[in-house]
């Protein structure tokens, strides 16, 4: 027996098999559906989109996490996650130059700084999101016909208004059910198909990837503001099935409120975590300066996540201890 | 509920170590004087005397089985005895076989305990989630019960259901049981412990019955080892600790398994993700990730309120974190300070400890808040800045005598 | 100043009036020039950060606003220090730090009027900040050590970190220009690419933050700015 290639490790040593890049695997076949979408209704141009925005992110990790001298790991596939969500909150009708540039400043200026993928504060793609909406913001939000094939390369004039944007305006846009289901109608690349987005939400939850729980919360919040309080004069199951369909709502609640690194950990602080983020974007797209909210909403709340951590283990550690004392001593 | 509770599933890979009958390692039996002429159901001292002759050694937590006995018969008096046959740790199987391939001495063992100590219920208790058997493991064994225990792992914490919540049980392992029976029957002294040996370099794996004191190497030997093991671990595969060198390391009465390793590729450096399975995982409801960070980072005194000192060490959060953090690892290491400190300032429970520097840390923020208070007894006050006005006095005094001393002293 | 073990003996402190210029005066003066300089970039107001931080994140958006923020905080500061110190001389330290504040707050006067043919729009972007500038003369004070004020030495520490501030708001307000508006100077360059965010504070928060970033990494990695953090802790 040859002993030179023994090491000593702690326990335990066995370790599970689903590890942090299968799990992210997950997540991004959950996100393929979405593409597949956009690629019907707007053409070659969305994979080229998504292509260059994962690629700008993961190696632009590469080279920060060099730079910084820290381990450099090329199984982390996080980075890519984030560029593939980034480019799917904007028109398809987009410059590559603000996809780079939206990319870039989610990895250099908010994950890098921090300590890498994994100690980030604030959420990557949401913050990417909010940048390009702040720097141009008509590009972000003027975007083109479904079922148009858009040009892979060159300038494309883009003209039309989401129904998120006649909504603020006070207006009833005027939608087929089915229509707003399937996502044929103008609005951001991979936000509209609600049945894509569906699909990936079961897949997820079965393979026990998602925080259900900040999700359920979310929903739950942002069907109930909707409901009590619509902005259009109609009946409110079309005012919910409206405003949930028409923006990132869906999107955003799926794959940005339960981004696991910047969402609490322990399940109470999970459930306030959510519902603040529903009431939140539900305000932002009522009073707020842009049509769109998850994004300025979910980076709002993620300053507030530690702080539900640290104070819950205080609530557990004293509810213990009262219940250590209510429980009757055993006869040993 | 189910559902819900607490813990990890685990693959057991108890095949096929578990269907072989044991295996005998060549070694020469020794014998005891017995002062006692031979009875088939000695009383209890006289039980208690030779199994101290025959430094029998209880597997189930290391103590000797005289101690524990005798202990039994003069305060625990127990309610049921209980043969450790539970084995809910991957890849160990010595306790189970025991049970399943030497019944008769088993049997023999449990009914010696029982009517020495006069309880009637006995019992075997194994674990019920082992998915990749072979053989059956049948509902009594020569007429003992077998109970099945359900759960993820760690199933230790389950064990308080048999025979009654709250009633006194006494658990002694099978191998313990077994050279208990060989004693009285035929006066033989505990040089024998049974082993696993497994694990994915070994060729044949088998339960084993070594002599104790058998150097590692030699164990893996007798097992063939077909693969070179980058890791070789004496105990268990969750909790036992790796080793350097197998030819040094020498097998004792409670070393239940000896398993080799190879890890087929490196621990990739992820950092945490956040996923919090760790704290879905826990059976103690502790936050690994909080603990982790605050004892990479040091922070040994921040721990009171994280209630490191429940950890039992069972190893389920580092089996389930993607990231493959050595989470246990940290949290022993927290657990271990706290408990350092209660050893130092005298405290008898781990909350009572907790409880102490969290009344520290309040005292300390007390006498920050209290700066601020207003002096309501106007006379004490007066009386303190006095005292220090008259003593600031004096040492400007000397300090202007011992200036001109010094001006005086230069040419 | 303190007594260098490593000068020869017949060197004795300098002063304002009558000093004497020998061999051992030449080495301390440059040294503590050296020190000075460091303070350029090591210790200027906006990259340690402090009260002035603010008018340059919130109004330093294009090129001329980056000069003139420069222009007003020299006509704030230098004077002030110079007749504070010149009166520390004659009267206690508390005195000269109120009449170092109440010169830069004279001073304000003209830099106000030389400021507003320049960049008319600077006051509706810095408000309340422009006259919290004043109020970087009493950090000034109080970051010297009471027990060595010479003057000249005061003087030129102010002097040094004033020229590194003028030299990081024109770099900060240039950057910004080309990238939110696509000009220099008022001069259109041609760029296409656009950034409007980047006039927003937020992003000279980033910008500020990278720079310090960048100005550590050069102060930890070469040979010679390492000798310069060892004299100057000799020299302190």
């Amino acid at each position: 027996m040859n002993t030179s290639r023994i090491q000593k490790k702690a326990p335990p040593h066995i370790r599970t098999s689903r590890t942090a890049p299968i799990i992210l695997l997950d997540v991004i076949i959950s996100i393929l559906p979405l593409y597949f979408m956009a690629y019907i209704y707007y053409g070659l141009r969305v994979i080229v989109l998504g292509a260059i925005g994962a690629l700008t992110c993961f190696l632009l990790n590469l080279i920060a996490s060099a730079l910084s001298s820290q381990k450099v790991n090329i199984y982390n596939i996080a980075p890519i996650v984030t560029g593939l969500l980034i480019p799917l909150a904007l028109p398809a009708a987009i410059d590559y130059s603000i996809v780079i540039c939206a990319c870039a400043f989610s990895i250099l200026v908010v994950e890098m700084p921090f300590g890498g993928c994994g100690f980030n504060f604030f959420n990557p793609a949401a913050a990417g999101i909010a940048f390009a909406a702040f720097c141009w913001p008509t590009s972000v939000f003027t975007y083109t016909e479904p079922l148009v094939k858009l040009p892979v390369f060159g300038k494309i004039v883009a003209s039309s208004y989401s129904p998120a944007y006649y909504l603020k305006l006070g207006a009833v846009p005027k939608l087929d059910l089915v229509d707003l289901l399937t996502g044929e109608f103008v609005g951001p690349m991979g936000t509209s198909c609600v049945f894509a987005l569906i699909a990936g939400f079961i897949f997820l939850l079965v393979r026990k990837v998602i925080n259900w729980r900040t999700v359920l919360s979310y929903f739950v919040a942002v069907i109930a503001m909707f409901a009590l309080f619509p902005r259009i004069h109609s009946d409110s199951i079309s005012s919910v099935l409206l405003e949930l369909c028409s923006g990132s709502v869906i999107f955003g609640g799926i794959f940005m409120v339960s981004e696991p690194v910047t969402a609490p950990k322990r399940n109470i602080p999970k459930y306030i975590y959510g519902f603040l983020i529903g009431i939140f974007t539900v305000l932002f797209r009522y009073y707020g300066g842009f049509e769109q909210g998850v994004a300025f909403a979910v980076l709002i709340l993620n300053i507030f996540s530690p702080l539900l951590d640290l104070y819950s283990e205080k609530v557990i550690y004293y509810s213990r201890r009262v219940r250590i004392a209510r429980k009757p001593k055993s006869s040993e | 509920m189910p559902l819900f509770s607490k813990g990890i599933i685990l693959e057991q890979h108890k095949e096929p170590a578990l269907s072989k009958n044991i295996l005998q390692y060549p070694s020469e039996p020794s014998f005891f004087a017995n002062p006692y002429p031979y009875s088939e159901f000695p009383s209890i001292e006289q039980l208690t005397d030779i199994a101290r002759r025959a430094n029998i050694i209880d597997e189930h937590d290391g103590a000797l089985l005289a101690d524990k006995l005798s202990f039994s018969s003069t305060k625990g008096h127990p309610v049921g005895i209980i043969a450790d046959a539970l084995d809910d740790d991957p890849y160990i199987s010595s306790q189970l076989a025991l049970a399943l391939h030497q019944s008769d001495l088993i049997s023999r063992g449990l009914h010696l305990c029982a009517v020495a100590l006069k309880i009637k219920s006995i019992c075997i208790m194994v674990y019920k989630n082992i998915y990749d058997l072979s053989i059956q493991i049948p509902t009594m064994i020569k007429n003992i019960n077998v109970v099945r225990i359900k759960g993820k792992y760690p199933a230790e914490n389950r064990i308080d259901n048999i025979l009654g919540k709250s009633k006194r049980k006494l658990i002694i392992g099978t191998g313990a049981l077994l050279h208990l029976a060989r004693a009285v029957d035929e006066n033989r002294i505990q040089t024998t412990c049974f082993v696993t040996v497994s694990g994915n370099c070994i060729a044949k794996p088998a339960n084993v019955e070594f002599p104790i004191g058998l150097p590692v190497s030699s164990a893996l030997d007798f097992c063939t080892v077909a693969l070179d093991p980058t890791r070789v671990v004496v105990g268990g595969s969750m909790t036992g600790k790796s080793i350097l060198d197998p030819s040094s390391e020498l097998l004792t009465a409670n070393s239940r398994a000896v398993l080799a390793f190879e890890d087929r590729r490196e621990r990739r450096a992820f950092n945490c993700i956040g996923c919090s399975r760790c704290t879905e995982v826990c059976p103690q409801e502790l936050a690994p990730f909080l603990i982790y960070k605050y004892t990479a980072l040091e922070k040994y005194d921040e721990l009171y309120r994280f209630d490191v000192a429940r950890c039992d060490e069972c190893g389920s959060c580092s089996y389930v974190c993607p990231a493959e953090l050595d989470l246990a690892d940290y949290v022993i290491k927290g657990k271990n300070y706290i408990l350092k400190k209660m050893s130092d300032s005298g405290v008898t429970s781990a909350s009572e400890q907790q409880d102490l520097i969290h009344r520290k840390n309040l005292k300390k923020l007390k006498k920050r808040r209290m700066r601020f208070v207003v002096i309501t007894d106007i006379s004490d006050s007066v009386k303190q800045i006095r005292n220090s006005l008259i003593s600031v006095k004096r040492s400007i005094t000397a300090n202007n005598k011992t200036k001109k001393t010094q001006e005086e002293n230069r040419p | 100043m303190q007594e260098n073990r490593n000068l020869p003996n017949d060197a004795k402190t300098d002063t304002f009036f009558g000093s004497r210029i020998n061999r051992a005066s030449v080495l301390r003066i440059s040294r503590r020039l050296t020190v000075s300089v460091g303070n350029l970039f090591f210790k200027n107001p906006i990259l340690v950060g402090g009260i002035i931080l603010s008018p340059v994140i919130s109004a330093v958006t294009t090129f001329r606003s980056g000069v003139a923020i420069s222009i007003a905080v020299i006509i704030i500061c230098i004077p002030s220090i110079i007749i504070s110190e010149l009166s520390s001389k004659y009267a206690p330290f508390w005195v000269s730090a109120i009449i170092g504040a109440l010169v830069s707050a004279l001073m304000s006067v003209p830099a106000y009027k030389m400021i507003s043919p320049l960049s008319p729009d600077i006051f509706d972007n810095i408000g309340i900040y422009f006259p919290i500038i004043m109020l970087s003369s009493f950090s000034s004070a109080f970051t010297h050590n009471r027990k060595r004020r010479i003057f000249i030495w005061s003087v030129t520490d102010v002097v040094c970190a004033v020229c590194g501030f003028a030299f990081f708001a024109i770099l900060i307000g240039s950057i910004r220009e080309i990238l939110a508006y696509g000009t220099f100077n008022g001069k259109l360059l041609g760029i296409e690419f656009k950034m409007s965010g980047v006039a927003m504070p937020f992003f000279g928060f980033i910008l500020v933050g990278f720079i310090l970033a960048i100005v550590q990494k050069i102060k930890n990695s070469t040979v010679f700015f390492k000798n310069l953090i060892k004299r100057r802790k000799e020299v302190q």
